[in-house]
């Protein structure tokens, strides 16, 4: 906390920001440009927000379910019933029109024929179609070209008017029709230019539209019922499989990885859903148990040295010793450290590569040199163990770093002297084939077990169950690191291996041209014997 | 006090033999889980030392295969320290469990206890008729003056302390108080329960003919 106003270094990130903002936003519209992000992250949350205002349900894919079910359902039935009612109540309206046409132009007819007026009367046939209840019954009036009523039925509804002009003779519709109120009424031409008025009110015909309406609504409202029931008990069918899941996935915690989601009968995508989640626990729980033996694993080798030189310590200075006991104590405390030390460095590197920060400095290199180097620090304890060491090199460009290079080198060449049998051969070769740098170290030893081989690069993998503790043991994890080293070059490494036969490990790295590389190239062989 | 260590890290090994024999005990070594299991079926340790990654054979299986013929104390001395390796030693029959590395102090006091309950006996300070044997400091006194016993003297008394009551065989006391490059005692239990008697200046010791030595309750 260095700054003077004492601001917690995340506040003061915000406090920045929004300066920054200020700053940027007083400037022209051309620097806008730069604030899209922070501008576009603003609109997203206001969307967020307006989505947010617009729910008026709960999130989730049971209420998503009925709601837009309900939805489409009361759609589907209001358009059903309107269209429905609409029809009818067309159909209603044009037959009662056509009737009342018919009734007026019977009487348009009779005008012609009769001259006596009082005598005219709506047609019996008609009169039976209008239906026998007095509400039902139709009315008629004649007006002369003058608008004055000739003939009439008696009583005439008061509203009862002339049409302002003579309706058309001819044409699709040579008639005038009207409504008011419940009444319809159809207005032709007379033979001598009277208007003959033809009326009723639409008194049960309304009833029946009623009634049409009502079996619609009710209709309407039990499919909807039962709409939302199906819904409901659709969604119900849909969620109860995730809830399930989601349940079981709750009491999955790291310490009961062992457990699976059912594979209940369900629809194939939730089936699906659970096979790739039990397969993805899977994986977690073995990367899992991974990493738990490899904690237990890399503890184990810590505390053996440790407890070497703590036992060494305090048995030491138990009692007074002479200076050799002394001595000899202290040659057993640098061993122990100096294994403590190399398992510490090695379990480093893991861990680097494992975060991906291996951090190599990579430079176009002779691989052939790198290889060189390494041997000749080997050649003593090939000679100790009796190990024949050959090798054949020959000039190949890598984009590698040569510290690292050289460790996989050390490592490979030295499990290949001690995993070896005495006055054993092992033999290194690095070329250049098809575009790729090949290095091939080749053992005459023990071999590797067929059922081990797979698992030979993992870390702190002994094949010898039986540690043998010389006087410079391994550390179990210089096949992990090599590969790792390797991997991080874009490289690849293969280990084949014939038990009581020797292991194979070959290296391929991809070559690039070194210029010095290639003046000096030639072929090289060394033996140590 | 006979023990036997088994224990395939050499340094560990060695220095675990060492700091036992400077604490009065015959100790036995073995490098792996076979060797180690067919020294301890043999000879009537009175307690084994075991650790659990071995070569040939491991520490479960070891314990497994002693217990379906001895009741040997066995302390488990091991780098895994996690609850299970802890929970399925103690299970197949293991005493107890120390995890490397570990105190050399809490070593030999669990090594005490250990002994000391598969003898029947709970303290460490023991009363005998006039004398204070403390097993911890190695020590018998009379009043406030230290009878000055010999290592081999005190692994005798305590040997006979432990087991007081009961007549000990001069063939146990060779077993359990000799280790395999020890053959120094045998000519000499005589001498050393001579020795004993006079500085204990009390015939707590009995010797029953043709039979062996008792200390009566």
């Amino acid at each position: 906390m260095s700054s003077p106003n004492k601001i917690p270094s995340h506040l003061q990130n915000e406090v920045v920001d929004h300066n920054q903002q200020k700053e940027i936003a007083s400037k022209d519209a051309r620097k806008r440009l730069h604030r899209s992000d922070s501008e576009g992250s603003k609109d997203a949350g206001e969307s967020v927000m307006t989505v947010r205002w617009i729910r008026l349900w709960p999130e989730s894919i049971r209420s998503d379910l009925i709601v837009s079910q309900l939805v489409l359902l009361t759609l589907i039935v209001l358009g059903f019933g309107g269209a429905i009612f609409w029809l009818v109540w067309q159909g209603t309206y044009r037959q009662v029109e056509a009737d009342l046409l018919g009734a007026a132009e019977l009487l348009a007819q009779d005008l012609r024929t009769q001259n006596e007026l009082s005598s005219l009367t709506i047609a019996k046939t008609y009169r039976h179609r209008f239906g026998p209840a007095p509400r039902d019954h139709a009315y008629f009036a004649v007006w002369d070209h003058s608008g004055r009523q000739i003939g009439g039925s008696d009583p005439l509804p008061p509203h009862t008017k002339p049409h302002s002009q003579s309706p058309r003779a001819d044409g699709r519709r040579p008639f005038e029709s009207r409504t008011h109120g419940s009444h319809l009424e159809v207005i032709v031409s007379g033979p001598h230019g009277e208007q003959v008025l033809v009326g009723r009110p639409m008194a049960k015909e309304n009833d029946g539209l009623r009634r049409l309406l009502l079996f619609v609504c009710v209709f309407g409202f039990f499919s909807l019922v039962a709409g939302a029931t199906g819904a409901w008990y659709l969604a119900r069918r849909i969620i109860q499989p995730l809830e399930q899941m989601t349940h079981t996935a709750e009491q999955i915690s790291f310490r009961h990885l062992d457990q699976r989601l059912a594979m209940a009968p369900a629809s194939n995508e939730v089936r699906r859903l659970a096979t790739v989640f039990n397969s993805m626990l899977d994986r977690l729980q073995a990367s899992f148990q991974q990493q738990v033996r490899f904690t237990a694993d890399a503890s184990h080798e810590l505390r053996t040295p440790v407890a070497v030189i703590l036992t060494q310590a305090e048995h030491s200075l138990s009692r007074p010793r002479t200076s050799d006991e002394y001595c000899a104590a202290l040659q057993t405390c640098v061993t122990a450290s100096g294994r403590m030390k190399r398992l510490i460095d090695d379990l480093l590197i893991l861990a680097r590569a494992d975060m991906g920060r291996l951090e190599l400095r990579r430079v176009p290199l002779d691989l052939a040199e790198i290889v060189r180097g390494s041997l000749s620090l080997l050649e003593p304890l090939a000679e100790e163990r009796k190990i024949r060491l050959s090798s054949q090199l020959l000039s190949t460009g890598v984009d590698g770093d040569a510290l690292r290079l050289s460790q996989v080198v050390t490592n490979l060449v030295t499990n290949a002297i001690r995993y070896n049998r005495p006055e054993g051969n092992v033999s290194v070769s690095v070329f250049e084939r098809e575009c790729r740098s090949w290095l091939v170290v080749a053992d005459s030893g023990i071999g590797i077990p067929i059922a081990d081989q797979q698992r030979v690069i993992e870390r702190f993998y002994r094949s010898d169950p039986a540690r043998t503790f010389d006087d410079n043991p391994g550390t179990g994890l210089g096949l992990s690191i090599a590969d790792e080293i390797i991997t991080a070059h874009g490289g690849t490494m293969d280990i084949t291996s014939q038990p009581d036969h020797g292991t194979t490990v070959t290296i391929q790295l991809t070559s690039v041209r070194v210029p010095t590389v290639e003046a000096a190239g030639s072929a090289i062989n060394t033996s140590s014997h | 006090m006979r023990v036997l260590v088994i224990e395939d890290e050499p340094n560990i090994r060695r220095l675990l033999r060492e700091t036992l024999e400077e604490s009065g005990y015959s100790v036995d070594t073995a490098a792996d889980g076979c060797d180690g299991l067919s020294k301890a079926t043999v000879w009537p340790y009175d307690a084994v030392v075991l650790d659990l990654l071995l070569p040939k054979m491991d520490g479960w299986d070891v314990l497994e295969q002693l217990r379906k013929t001895h009741k040997t104390p066995v302390l488990i001395l091991s780098a895994r320290d996690a609850l299970s390796d802890r929970v399925l030693g103690l299970d197949l029959g293991a005493d107890d469990y120390l995890v490397k590395p570990f105190e050399r102090a809490e070593l030999l006091a669990r090594l005490r206890a250990l002994i000391r309950r598969s003898a029947g006996q709970a303290q460490t300070i023991i009363h005998l008729g006039g004398l204070v044997i403390d097993l911890r400091g190695r020590c018998v006194q009379r009043g406030e003056i230290d009878l000055g016993l010999t290592a081999r003297e005190f692994a005798l008394m305590e040997y006979l302390v432990l087991h007081r009551g009961r007549v000990v065989s001069r063939s146990e006391i060779y077993d359990h108080l000799l280790d395999d490059a020890d053959n120094s005692l045998s000519n000499s239990l005589d001498v050393h329960i001579s020795n004993l008697r006079k500085k204990l200046n009390a015939d707590i010791i009995e010797t029953r003919r043709g039979q062996g030595y008792v200390i009566p309750e």
